[in-house]
């Protein structure tokens, strides 16, 4: 593993990162109230897009870019999609960013195709597009820990210390409104982390009381519910990421899920239930079923042992299938599948950020195409990484 | 509810208490001279003007500077000192931090001893990735206030220590009835984040701090 | 939020904020008023003593003592909240002072108000009619418990809809702004008060049937039987904890009338239990009786003429029901009385025939919108909105200031683009409810209404939740209504009104005392050691 590049983002702790899924946009969060978007570009040097401040009163713990319009698999055509960001906040708010259709967008009429894919990009990954505050989203009781949105971009979750998911639903064309769909209660204490799967509307989330739940909305009255829970880890869960249905290793009948934990380890966990339901469920028609149908999970394994600390993130690669972790103890772990369930570490790099803890890591696609590593960390960096 | 939690603590006379000040004039000095200005960084009044900035819809990157400029002579102190750090200066640090509701230290209320703290030094590099341990003991099993005194001593420790340092807070065994469930707390570092956020917390925090020789 | 207070229902709740922060009062007193310094000690026993450091004198230590009020007016926990209900408000306070009546000099007069709900809950657990539920209830209290009189809530419900609706035509006249909102849910009342305060100014203060009834049923039966409204315990079926709280709030005019008008609340899940805990003093079922047998009673009204005071007014307003929303119809009676209203101020224009009632739906059922045409165009509109999400939506909308962002340069410009883009779909701009912009708001914080109130008994096991919420929906339908304002004479209205000021005459009290409840913004606790415990991160 060799450093790419390390940028010296924030003068406090680098919470949280992420990447836009079609733009080489990278967002940060950190405890000095801000968030700071790059551009994932080597050639030009990685450079400041812009600035988010103002807004939050205490940290921003979490950022995440809202998916293109319609999803990555079938993007909306008829309208260029508009990248926007969601920030959560130790202020128990959270922000939606976005920015302006560039001018220079309607003068394109008639170019090539491929030219004008080309030119969208440039112009809307500029320092030139101005980002702005487009929505502030108030409900949660205290500090806000993640947001995510749903793959089509029309559903946002948050979690928070007061031991609620929050579900908000908005057009995510224009953002304007976020009404909340589902309160969701199930975890017993603060909520860590929460994740959708990146191609279907199942979510995840990852608590300090050691589990990961599951939730899906029923199909008959639209009603989120709580669908599945992971036990197994013996400590606070940090993180969870889906394997992405297009990754290599993925299979169809197979939906899989890595977790970070307090506990040290990381754990792949998997549910092959697609259709079949609980014996308690079995018993009656279906005309009957009030919950939506429960999901049967397992661990399928501990990924090999390399975190002397607590790990606090873990990202599943789209596009090499890859796992990587990091923690406390400052180590970037990466592991790789080798044949059936068997996972073997391909790349270590221990002090990634120096002495300090490393909070998160990410895998994201610099411009021209290549798989990185980012990570940020307690210095207020983030790393950017190549295998 | 202004009743102590604890009327009758058991306490230490100051001059009982371990100490190194005196084995070394002139590094104590220095140590003064550094723990002053530290002192006067954690004070309450400091700390209110700070508050009071923020309250006035200023972010105030001037006073954030002022914090972390604060935490900065800390370090340099500690990067600048020869001998590794050990049990006796972790316990130099947190032993005049004063309890939340007793007008009396954590060493006088042995809430805080010389032998419950452990230092791990990684022996290959002085840059390396340390750990202190500490362990606390509450005056009395259902102390209330446990978390906060330990939050008091996490907050201290880690605005003081280099940032190489893990720490590592937990209560004694067997002097807590909801042990586990504080040391979990305790060792959250994103729920102690949280709470340095948290006005009300840190004004108690600094109170608590104020004392700090 | 009645989750909380139940721990029961799982789907909707207001998780608990800090922890208590009851101030202790100095109830001790010292001699000669003068306050010494003074230590707490254990003695011997474990007993708190506080000994005074001037004179050494020891003086035992009374317990804190937390009453539900106290847990009303603190913007603390509400979860020790339950302990307190568990203590003030439960089916063993009840058979405790039912018991203490038989064997003590003191007698009490026991009188029960039984809500709507609640009977078509008890009547789907036992699988019978409603009416034949109404008659197991009142043989229940009057043959076995001893009670002297027994009521439904209609009389207070009907009271509380032509109160409620008078409010809002008012205000609507004088032109407040923004929508008036029910306060008839005390769950509802709660979370509001203590955490958005700023739509107090927005609340109805009509009391909710449950209280009127108790201040009515109190007066009667006291004059009826010659004895003072203290003797008098008034147990109230209700289908929700927070009723609880609702009976505990102090009378804003107490001095006229002493309270309270609500002595014990019970859910229908507590009745069950108080009599299968004493099945061998009380029965609902009488015993070797096979339920699907019992016959339907040829008439209730004998049956329910026996048991209310002989000056209740007319007994079909003890306990039959109202058009509306399972929750009591207050959004549907407003639009009823809007529609009266309108046509008694010109006859000649407001035609019975050109006004027409449409329903909007919301995002979810528990949200939607019932508008009031006339001749096509819009006169009123109210709306109902059920459930602790749908309150986040509205309240979060309510909010002052925060319109801004709804306004936000950027996000129209999106929309504008998102138009041109979807020339083609001109109905873009689909009806969806919007309660914020309704003249009016029935508020439950329970999903489905009070039809689904945390106190009402769960289905067994094999039934699902939906079905069984069904089959009390048709249960509660099932009960009789009465016309109030959709009948063309409102004859029912003026026949009510008439008699409630009558009643105002007779008892001397204000109008103000029976129909109106009050509110309060929470303080946030300022006190040092309050903060030192309280504060949880």
């Amino acid at each position: 593993m060799k450093l790419i590049k390390s940028i010296k983002s924030h003068n406090e702790k680098a919470w949280c990162l992420s990447q836009h899924q079609t733009l080489p946009l990278l967002a940060t969060a950190s405890t000095d109230k801000t968030s700071i978007i790059y551009k994932l570009s080597a050639a030009s040097d990685f450079p400041v897009i812009a600035k988010l401040e103002d807004s939050h009163k205490r940290s921003v713990r979490a950022v995440q870019f809202k998916p293109p319009l319609g999803g990555e698999s079938e993007p909306v055509s008829d309208i260029l999609d508009l990248p926007a960001l969601a920030c959560g906040s130790f202020d128990s708010t959270i922000s939606i960013w976005g920015i302006e259709e560039p001018d220079e967008l309607r003068e394109l009429d008639g170019e090539d195709e491929q030219d004008i894919q080309k030119i969208h990009k440039t112009l809307l990954t500029s320092p030139k597009s101005e980002w702005s505050l487009m929505a502030l989203i108030e409900g949660h009781e205290s500090e806000i820990k993640s947001v995510a949105w749903n793959y089509q971009g029309n559903l946002l979750a948050s979690c928070s210390r007061d031991k609620t998911i929050w579900i908000w639903e908005t057009d995510p064309e224009t953002l304007e409104e976020f009404d909340c769909i589902a309160v969701l209660n199930d975890h017993s204490q603060d909520i860590k982390h929460v994740t959708w799967h990146p191609t279907q509307n199942l979510l995840a989330s990852s608590s300090y009381d050691d589990t990961v739940r599951l939730y899906k909305q029923d199909e008959d009255d639209d009603e989120w519910a709580c669908v599945g829970i992971l036990n197994g880890h013996d400590g606070t869960v940090w993180c969870s990421s889906f394997e992405h249905s297009s990754s290599p290793g993925s299979s169809e009948e197979k939906v899989r899920l890595v977790s970070a934990s307090d506990d040290k380890t990381v754990r792949i966990w998997s549910s092959t239930s697609k259709e079949e339901g609980t014996t308690n469920s079995e018993k009656l028609p279906s005309s009957l079923k009030s919950q939506p149908k429960e999901m049967v999970w397992e661990e399928e394994t501990v990924l090999p042992i390399a975190h002397d600390y607590p790990v606090y993130s873990v990202s599943w690669s789209k596009t090499s299938g890859r796992i990587a972790s990091v923690g406390s103890d400052g180590n970037i772990v990466v592991y790789k599948e080798d044949g059936m369930k068997d996972w073997i570490i391909e790349d270590k790099m221990s002090y990634a950020h120096g002495v300090f803890e490393v909070n998160c890591v990410i895998w994201c696609l610099l411009e021209d195409g290549e798989e990185a590593l980012a990570t940020a960390g307690d210095d207020g960096s983030v790393n950017l990484w190549r295998l | 509810m202004s009743d102590p939690i604890n009327a009758n603590p058991v306490v230490l006379d100051v001059s009982q208490l371990p100490t190194r000040s005196k084995k070394d004039q002139t590094e104590a000095d220095f140590v003064d001279q550094n723990l002053v200005r530290n002192v006067l960084s954690l004070s309450f009044l400091e700390r209110k003007h700070y508050e009071e900035e923020e309250s006035a819809g200023d972010s105030g990157s001037d006073s954030d500077m002022q914090i972390s400029g604060d935490e900065s002579v800390c370090v340099d102190y500690f990067e600048e000192e020869e001998e590794e750090i050990d049990a006796q200066e972790i316990f130099d640090l947190i032993s005049s931090i004063s309890d939340p509701e007793h007008p009396l230290t954590l060493a006088q209320l042995a809430v805080v001893n010389l032998n419950d703290i452990e230092v791990k030094n990684d022996t290959r590099s002085k840059n390396s990735i340390a750990e202190v341990l500490i362990k606390i003991t509450p005056t009395i099993t259902h102390c209330s206030l446990a978390t906060l005194i330990g939050l008091g001593i996490r907050v201290r420790l880690e605005r003081c220590l280099p940032p190489r340092y893990r720490i590592n807070i937990r209560i004694k065994e067997n002097t807590h009835q909801s042990e586990n469930q504080i040391n979990k707390q305790l060792n959250d570092k994103e729920r102690v984040a949280a709470a340095c956020e948290n006005d009300q917390l840190l004004g108690v925090i600094s109170q608590m701090l104020s004392t700090c020789k | 939020m009645s989750a909380i207070l139940s721990a029961d229902d799982l789907n909707d709740f207001i998780s608990p904020g800090v922890a208590c922060i009851k101030p202790v009062q100095n109830v001790s007193g010292s001699k000669d008023g003068q306050q010494d310094e003074v230590e707490i000690q254990i003695d011997q026993d474990g007993e708190p003593l506080e000994v005074s450091k001037a004179d050494g004198e020891a003086s035992k230590l009374n317990p804190a003592q937390i009453s539900l009020s106290d847990c009303l007016a603190c913007s603390g926990c509400i979860t020790s909240a339950e302990e307190v209900l568990v203590a003030q408000h439960s089916h063993n306070e009840l058979t405790r002072a039912l018991e203490e009546n038989r064997t003590q000099q003191t007698k009490k007069v026991f009188v029960a108000s039984v809500s709507h709900q609640s009977r078509a809950s008890l009547a789907g657990a036992y699988g019978v009619s409603v009416a034949v539920m109404d008659k197991l209830l009142i043989d229940l209290f009057v043959a076995q418990m001893g009670f002297t009189h027994v009521v439904g809530t209609s009389l207070g419900r009907s009271l509380s809809l032509i109160y409620e609706a008078q409010n809002i035509i008012d205000r609507k006249t004088r032109g407040v702004s923004g929508p008036t909102l029910s306060s008839v849910c005390p769950g509802w009342v709660l979370y509001a008060e203590k955490t958005h305060p700023y739509v107090i100014p927005h609340m109805s203060d009509v009391k909710s049937p449950q209280q009127i009834t108790g201040c009515l049923l109190k007066s009667l039966v006291a004059r009826e039987l010659g004895i003072s409204r203290d003797n008098i315990y008034h147990v109230s079926i209700m289908p929700c904890f927070d009723k609880k709280l609702e009976s505990a709030r102090p009378e804003k005019y107490d001095g006229e009338l002493p309270s309270p008008d609500v002595d014990c609340v019970l859910t229908p899940k507590e009745l069950v239990t108080l009599i299968e805990e004493n099945t061998n003093i009380y029965s609902l079922i009488p015993p070797h009786t096979d339920i699907t047998k019992l016959p339907q009673p040829a008439s209730m009204s004998n049956i329910y003429k026996q048991v209310a005071p002989k000056t209740w007014p007319s007994i079909e307003l003890a306990w039959a029901s109202n058009e509306g929303s399972s929750s009591g119809g207050y959004a549907y009676h407003y639009l009823a009385a809007l529609q009266l209203h309108l046509m008694a101020s010109d006859p000649s224009v407001y035609n019975p025939q050109e006004f027409e009632l449409v329903t909007v739906g919301g995002r979810n059922s528990d949200v939607y919108e019932m508008r009031l045409l006339f001749r096509k165009e819009k006169v009123g509109s109210a709306a109902v909105v059920n459930g602790f999400k749908n309150i986040q939506n509205l309240v979060r909308r309510l909010k002052p200031s925060k319109s801004t962002v709804s306004s936000n340069p950027l996000a129209n410009r999106r929309r504008a683009r998102l138009a041109k883009a979807n020339k083609s779909d001109d109905s873009s701009d689909t009806d969806q409810a919007d309660p914020s912009k309704c003249d009016y708001v029935e508020i439950m914080a329970c999903p489905n209404g009070c039809i689904n109130g945390g106190g009402q008994i769960s289905p067994p096991g094999d039934v699902s939740a939906k079905e069984w919420l069904a089959s009390i929906i048709d249960r509660y339908r099932s009960i009789e209504t009465i016309s109030l304002f959709d009948s063309p004479d409102a004859r029912a209205v003026s026949d009510i009104i008439h008699w409630s000021s009558q009643f105002i005459d007779e008892f001397n009290i204000s109008e103000m005392r029976l129909s109106k409840t009050y509110f309060n913004t929470v303080e946030k606790p300022t006190d040092q050691a309050a903060l030192l415990l309280g504060t949880k991160w």
